[in-house]
């Protein structure tokens, strides 16, 4: 909060921001071509950084120069224009309009920007204005329903926390499916960057686009690079923003009198003695005595309304012609949600999150033709936490229900009801008086790149050579304490006092810390061609690049992690295009990574490329209302090496056999008798697999680019296939008869995937409304086509044909009516079933229900069908946009001690509200209606205790994951130029924006998006923000 | 000029806009409070109007409703049959007090007080509370520590006499129904004196005493629990000496109980190790197997009936209990048979014979039922102690096993007194006497380190 205020105050001063004062003063208005005036056009002298001005309401300007130095006017939305100042005293100047077409886009490629037009590959541009517009810690948050071919899922909403996103499809049931981010260059994190220093942000999806990236580009690529500084007077943004975070969905729970009252249900509807006698409940109903009889609203005691979080940016960039600089910080505050213990001052136990971060990107033209470009960055990310971790706190959330204990006892004491080192201490104690656990993230980037021209030798070649030098660091510091906390007995004495009994000692602060780090170092260079022989345009790259990386803290004994993680690699491209019509694009990636034993250590992935520009034939000049038409296709190969964390599979571990004493065993005594010469044996720990190497994906992609009537609708639409062959496995099924002491591992699994995704963008002017629809959508299919698992006589039990992580259960027929249908069904190997229990049906007609009858049903956890769309407006100086976002195709399990009511039958977990009003299965006994026997009642008759007929992975429990939400509303204001210019600044502009506000989705017991079996998860925030954004 | 006026507003505007974003960041939520109950109102009547439960005992949680009864649990005093009940909560239109004891006449007056204890308004209930005398468990001797460290061992005056450990065997003097023994497997075996209400702790030198007994002209017989061939297993303490002097009676190794035949004299104990029925005869001094346990490395105990009949073999580790018939012409126990349990099937559920299930049953005493009278044969019920089923359980003559207290509230284990079944709780109770003459029960609670007493309230 300090940080925050001190930065605001920062730029208050630099509003008063310098002018300098040189021989001759310059006069003079600047119009568009209609001869309005233009305000706030930006005009400064080439090579005299920080020396400028700007024109004000009617156009005007004045600035002292030197004679002989270089005017600069630029204008957004209009060329920029240079006038060289002689002995004029006034220049009027008037700009034109800028004309840019969606054919000039850059797209930003593995070998460096290109034409869009030229570009053969799956390559998404991602708008960063795009990403700027979800206000959240990382950039990850931002991607799903925003960029074609990226899916994503946020899993907890706690500060701090990032979505997992992956490109395209899951197509391994290996280690990663992560994609490989790439931040000017070099593997970095993505979570890290301040979305503020994006300049282009592209995502890599097919073969051709990869193939260069050899063995690491499998699961697709992300390239981040960053801004840069422009030539100019100094361009000063500052942005800043407050947020007030809510929980999109708060679970919420009966109170203590229905809870007891279903707790009594469940024990008479199975003929056992209730719970508590009709006195009890009245205690509880009438709250008169909290102490054995409590109503605890513990999300109520827990929880705030809602919690504030701040965000500032600051950059500044500017520069002449011969260096030009971008410099930026963002600070990041972001406070937990729970309520903490106001007489805790001296620390705070919130889960609170605070990102710093900062960079400086120099670029020097040391000669004519050689630009050594120099960037330092850096990150601190903090986190906090209460001494438990807010996991043990949202399981004791969902877990403790309204009557277990009071969140005190009345004589002061501290309840718990149970003492398991922290899960079953109560929320309240959990959240404010187990100590407070820091954690902090400090990374820092340095890279170096030198870009020398070669045109003197031959036209067209460029050199460029780049070097990176990363260190990340992570500690922690764990300090944990407990009060002495007690548990009542379940009656009070004769004389009606309580009895307690201590559950758990106190605990006095003890501290413990940790580290983990990691050095980096990365080196390339890249040797390019570009040259256009008449009709005939050629290109071509060579890169050589390597990469170090090694563990820098807590490497242990094992000297296998001191050894840096090495690769190295050639990888090129050859592309040729004939009149910007037909283009072909070779590319090759020749990786090697010293993980791999030295005869499987180098690849080759090839990927070929071809597009066809239909708009650059003849024959379509004359179809206006087509601008730019391209089919592409590819096809080609990548890898994925990442085995997650295995080193070196080729070694075998040789280990001396002890027993359970630690003394030698499984050897020979060499002595005679009553001599002791005990030689112990020894064993492969684990076995060698030499043959062990990378994932492969093969991938094709077939593409159409479109931009019709006058770039009014463009998009993309693309088909992609992939099949992922030799992921990475434990051979657990080998027979017994091969006599391995361990499981060897071995590339087997094959995965095969296909899918499409597209995206369009819709442009219209209505009067003076600009409006924009835009829409994109990924979908995608895995199945597995060989894996290693048992064999088995019925098909559908095989993981092979299914998709990955496919779920998989019994097939429900509703509850059973009465014991006629029970006697009369396939019998149910569960346990005992009575009415009102989950009928199953029998897939193998074997007349017994059993895991035989567990078969494929939904999709999977993950979502297979991502979309968005959105649509923005523009009338004058203010801009209203809305962005939709839903998931499809994605199914997961309900269960655990919230979804099962009763089921621990110790008293542990809650009863959802929404689950309670629903309707259940009641017996006619209870309810005295005969009706509340529906046998397709949402719910089946309640257990106390658990119910292994009924709580079991079926479509019962599977519920659609399916979505679709208001991701953002951004609604902004610009200020009037004439306003803003009068008050020293370029532009100002204030926003709101809200993410996350509305969601539909047929699941209700909490945000659908969390995949969450169990809901026992920080839950996702919906955000309310106001900011302003300056820019002097 | 008037525009310039604008541009100076534009400008604060901005500076404003800032601070209002920077005073946001500072702001937080307030939590609202709860209202207070009404409190009472000296103009308005006390009334009662209802009470529920209708019926019940002492320590019955008694639910009141009515008006104005203020909203402090301290200004209200409740009496029911003329006795003080503890208010535990009170919120104007309801209370919640327990039921104190000897509350007879069951007619029910709420007083409200003021701040000098003077009363101010009354209310009596229309209709009066049936108050029923029941058998409780209750909290016989030892103090209840909240927590491990508080917990001492020591002698002393009933209600300051420490704790008990390891209750394994409780056993009444035959000749003194005010002294009642306990063999403490840690801590020595205690004397707990009725007449001077005092617990002080024998000294016998021996450790590990499993069983205390009685021969019939009213020795003493320890039996000690060690692991050695060659060690005295038995001890006889003699009356005359004030059991003072020890006499080695013989050997025995892992002696688990011992039992004296309450007609013939014989004694018979049971061994770990070996797993057998050894029978002594104090008259001839000879040592014999009986017969062998069907298993061995086993703890199980032999309690005699009353008679002298038949005695039965429980099997504590094992979870079942065996009866062994006597033979009056060999005067030795036979081959014993299956009475209720499965063998090595620990479980809880009550039923007949087989159908039973037990977990470390351990002592057991039998207690003639009067209601057996009309029908002739054996006339005792057998409680014994379901140690990890934390129950007090009964075995009838007919082979039918059924919980008599404990387990309160479909629990398991815990420590409250109170109704038998509905909340009395047990943790690992082990030894178990019936006290004739006050007729009641006394159970060795040894987790809780209490002796409880279940029996009528006074």
């Amino acid at each position: 909060m300090k940080n925050f205020l001190l930065t605001c105050l920062l730029f208050l001063g630099l509003a008063a921001n310098a002018m300098a004062q040189e021989e001759v003063t310059v006069k003079g208005v600047v119009t568009d071509t209609n001869g309005e005036p233009l305000i706030g056009v930006n005009i400064s002298v080439k090579n005299m950084p920080g020396l400028g001005t700007i024109t004000d309401v009617d156009g005007k300007y004045s600035l002292k120069v030197t004679t002989f130095s270089t005017l600069v006017f630029s204008y957004v939305g209009f060329e920029t224009e240079e006038v060289l100042v002689k002995d004029q005293r006034v220049i009027n100047m008037t700009l034109k309009e800028s004309v840019t077409q969606l054919i000039d886009e850059l797209v930003v490629t593995a070998t460096g920007p290109q034409e869009k037009i030229t570009v053969t590959g799956a390559i998404t541009n991602v708008d960063v204005e795009e990403l700027k517009a979800n206000p959240t810690t990382s950039v990850a948050n931002s991607l799903a329903g925003v960029v074609p071919g990226i899916m994503a899922m946020q899993k907890s909403g706690r500060p701090g926390s990032v979505s997992e996103f992956w490109i395209r499809s899951i197509s391994t049931f290996g280690a990663s499916n992560a994609a490989l981010v790439l931040v000017d260059g070099f593997e970095r994190d993505l979570n890290e960057i301040n979305v503020e220093d994006i300049e282009s942000f592209s995502v890599l999806k097919d073969a051709s686009a990869t193939a260069i990236y050899g063995s690491k580009g499998a699961n697709g690529v992300i390239l981040i690079n960053t801004r840069r500084g422009k030539e100019g007077k100094i361009n000063i943004s500052a942005k800043m923003e407050g947020f007030y975070n809510r929980f999109t969905q708060f679970p919420e729970f009966v109170d203590g009198y229905t809870y007891a009252s279903m707790a009594n249900e469940a024990k008479i509807t199975r003929n056992q003695e209730p719970l508590y006698q009709p006195e009890e409940l009245e205690i509880f109903r009438l709250g008169l005595d909290p102490d054995l009889y409590p109503n605890v609203d513990w999300m109520d005691v827990m929880l705030r309304d809602g919690a504030w979080s701040s965000r500032a940016t600051l950059n500044m960039s500017g520069g002449g012609s011969t260096a030009r600089y971008f410099i930026s910080g963002s600070y990041q505050d972001q406070q937990g949600m729970y309520k903490t213990d106001k007489s805790l001052r001296e620390y705070n136990t919130n889960a609170n999150f605070k990102k710093y971060t900062y960079r400086m990107n120099l670029d020097m033209d040391i000669t004519k033709t050689t630009l050594l470009k120099v960037g330092i960055s850096g990150s601190l990310r903090k986190q906090d936490d209460p001494g438990v971790g807010s996991t043990a706190i949202w399981t004791a959330l969902m877990g403790y229900n309204s009557i277990m204990v009071p969140v005190l006892y009345s004589d002061g004491k501290v309840p718990a009801y149970g003492d398991d080192g922290g899960d079953r201490f109560n929320p309240w104690v959990q959240a404010t008086m187990t100590g407070f656990n820091e954690s902090w993230q400090n990374n820092i980037q340095t890279n170096v790149t030198l870009d020398q021209n070669l045109d003197f030798i031959t036209k067209g070649l460029r050199f460029i050579g780049r070097y990176g030098y990363d260190t990340n660091n992570s500690n922690w510091i764990n300090r944990k304490k407990n009060p002495e906390l007690w548990r009542a007995k379940r009656y009070r004495t004769l004389e009606g006092e309580l009895i307690f009994e201590r559950v758990v000692p106190e605990r006095k602060m003890t501290q413990d810390s940790g580290s983990e780090g990691d050095r980096r170092e990365f080196f390339e260079w890249e040797m390019h061609y570009n040259r256009r022989f008449r009709d005939h345009r050629i290109g071509g790259v060579v890169k050589y690049n390597q990469a170090a990386k090694i563990q820098t803290q807590q490497i242990g004994s094992d000297l296998k992690n001191g050894v840096s993680r090495r690769n190295q690699g050639l990888a090129g491209r050859v592309s040729y295009n004939w009149r910007l019509r037909y283009f072909i694009d070779f590319n090759f990636g020749y990786t090697g990574s010293e993980n791999f034993h030295k005869d499987n250590r180098f690849g080759f992935f090839p990927a070929v490329s071809g597009a066809w520009n239909i708009t650059g034939e003849p024959f379509m000049k004359e179809v206006k209302w087509v601008n730019m038409l391209k089919l592409r296709y590819s096809h080609g190969k990548t890898g994925n090496d990442n085995l997650g964390g295995i080193r070196f599979p080729y070694l075998y571990t040789i280990e001396s056999m002890v027993d359970s004493d630690g003394n030698p065993t499984g050897g020979y005594q060499f002595a005679d008798f009553n001599f002791d010469r005990y030689y112990g044996g020894m064993r492969y720990s684990s076995l060698a697999s030499p043959n062990v190497s990378w994932e492969i994906a093969t991938k094709q992609d077939l593409g159409l680019d479109f931009s019709l009537l006058g770039d009014k609708l463009s998009g993309a639409v693309d088909y992609f296939r992939e099949r992922r062959d030799g992921i990475y496995m434990t051979r657990n099924y080998l027979p017994w008869m091969v006599g391995l002491e361990s499981n060897p591992s071995a590339n087997v699994g094959i995965v095969k995937a296909q899918g499409f995704d597209g995206n369009f963008t819709l442009k219209q002017d209505l009067g003076q409304v600009n409006l924009t629809l835009r829409g994109n959508i990924t979908y995608s299919k895995n199945e597995i086509v060989e894996r290693d698992e048992e064999n088995t006589v019925y098909w559908y039990k095989m993981q092979e044909g299914h998709r990955v992580d496919q779920a998989r259960g019994l097939v429900d027929l509703g509850l059973f009516k009465d014991y006629e249908e029970i006697r009369n069904s396939p019998r149910q190997t569960y346990g005992e079933v009575m009415p009102g229990d989950i009928k199953y049906k029998d897939i193998n007609g074997d007349g017994v229900i059993n895991d035989d009858d567990r078969v494929a049903i939904g999709a999977t956890t993950r979502p297979n069908l991502t979309y968005g769309f959105g649509t923005s407006a523009r009338w004058k100086g203010l801009n209203v946009s809305l962005h939709f976002q839903g998931v499809g195709k994605s199914t997961y399990f309900i269960d655990g001690s919230t979804v099962y009511m009763f089921s621990l039958g110790d008293g542990w977990g809650n009863v959802l509200k929404d689950m309670a009003e629903s309707n259940r299965w009641i017996s006619a006994e209870i309810s005295g209606d005969p009706a509340t026997e529906d046998p397709n009642a949402d719910y089946p008759r309640l257990t106390y205790g658990n119910n292994s007929n009924n709580n079991r992975q079926s479509t019962f429990w599977l519920r659609n994951g399916s979505y679709i939400r208001l991701k953002t509303v951004d609604i902004g204001y610009t200020l009037p130029k004439a306003m803003v210019n009068r008050a020293h600044f370029n532009e100002v502009r204030i926003f709101f924006i809200g993410t996350n506000l509305l969601t539909w989705s047929g699941f209700k017991l909490w945000d659908p998006e969390m995949g969450s079996s169990h809901g026992k998860n920080y839950p996702l925030s919906k955000t309310l923000s106001l900011g302003v954004a300056i820019n002097l | 000029m008037k525009m310039k006026n604008n541009v100076k507003i534009g400008r604060w505007q901005i500076h404003w806009m800032m601070l209002a974003l920077i005073t946001l960041c500072f702001a937080s939520c307030k939590d609202d409070n709860e209202d207070q109950e009404g409190s009472f109102d000296p103009d308005k009547p006390v009334v009662v109007s209802d009470f529920i439960p209708k019926v019940g005992g002492l320590a019955t949680r008694m639910v009141l409703y009515g008006d104005n009864f203020g909203n402090d649990a301290s200004r209200v005093k409740v009496t029911i049959g003329g006795q003080n009940a503890k208010v535990v909560g009170v919120k104007n239109q309801s209370l919640h007090c327990i039921v104190p004891a000897r509350a007879y006449d069951g007619d029910i007056v709420v007083i409200i007080v003021d701040e000098n204890g003077e009363e101010i308004a009354r209310a009596v209930s229309e209709s009066n509370f049936v108050y029923e005398k029941k058998m409780l468990v209750s909290t016989f001797l030892g103090d209840y520590v909240e927590k491990e460290s508080d917990r001492v061992i020591k002698d002393g005056p009933f209600g300051d006499c420490g704790s008990f450990r390891n209750m394994r065997w409780l056993t009444f003097d035959p000749q003194n129904p005010s002294h009642m023994y306990v063999a403490c497997q840690q801590g020595g075996t205690r004397l707990i004196d009725f007449e001077r209400e005092y617990v002080s702790t024998m000294s016998t030198n021996i450790d590990n005493v499993s069983s205390i007994n009685w021969t019939l002209n009213g020795d003493m017989i320890l039996s000690r629990d060690h692991s050695s061939d060659a060690a005295i297993g038995i001890f006889l303490f003699s009356r005359e000496s004030g059991f003072t002097s020890r006499t080695d009676v013989c050997l025995g190794r892992g002696v688990k109980a011992t039992a004296i035949h309450p007609v013939n004299g014989e004694m018979y104990f049971t061994r770990f190790r070996a797993g057998d029925v050894q029978r002594y005869d104090f008259g001839t001094g000879i040592l014999e197997t009986i017969f062998q346990n069907p298993y061995g490395g086993v703890h199980f105990i032999l309690i005699i009936h009353p008679t002298g009949d038949y005695a039965y073999l429980v099997e504590c580790e094992r979870h079942y209990i065996m009866r062994t018939d006597y033979d009056w012409e060999t005067e030795r126990f036979m081959i014993p048979y299956l009475v209720c349990g499965s063998a090595g099937n620990a479980g809880y559920a009550d039923g007949v014979g087989s159908s039973a299930r037990l977990n470390w049953p351990m002592q057991g005493t039998f207690v003639k039922n009067p209601d057996y009278e009309a029908q002739g044969g054996d006339q005792y019920d057998f409680y014994f102690c379901d140690r990890e089923n934390h129950a007090i359980r009964k075995l009838t003559p007919m082979g039918r096993v059924e919980t008599f207290a404990g387990r309160g509230n479909n629990g398991t284990w815990g420590y409250n007194d109170g109704d038998l079944r509905l909340e009395a709780r047990f943790n690992w109770p082990e030894s178990i006497v019936y006290d004739e003459l006050r007729k009641c029960f006394y159970v060795g609670d040894t987790r809780n380190f209490l002796i409880r007493k279940i029996g009528y309230e006074e």
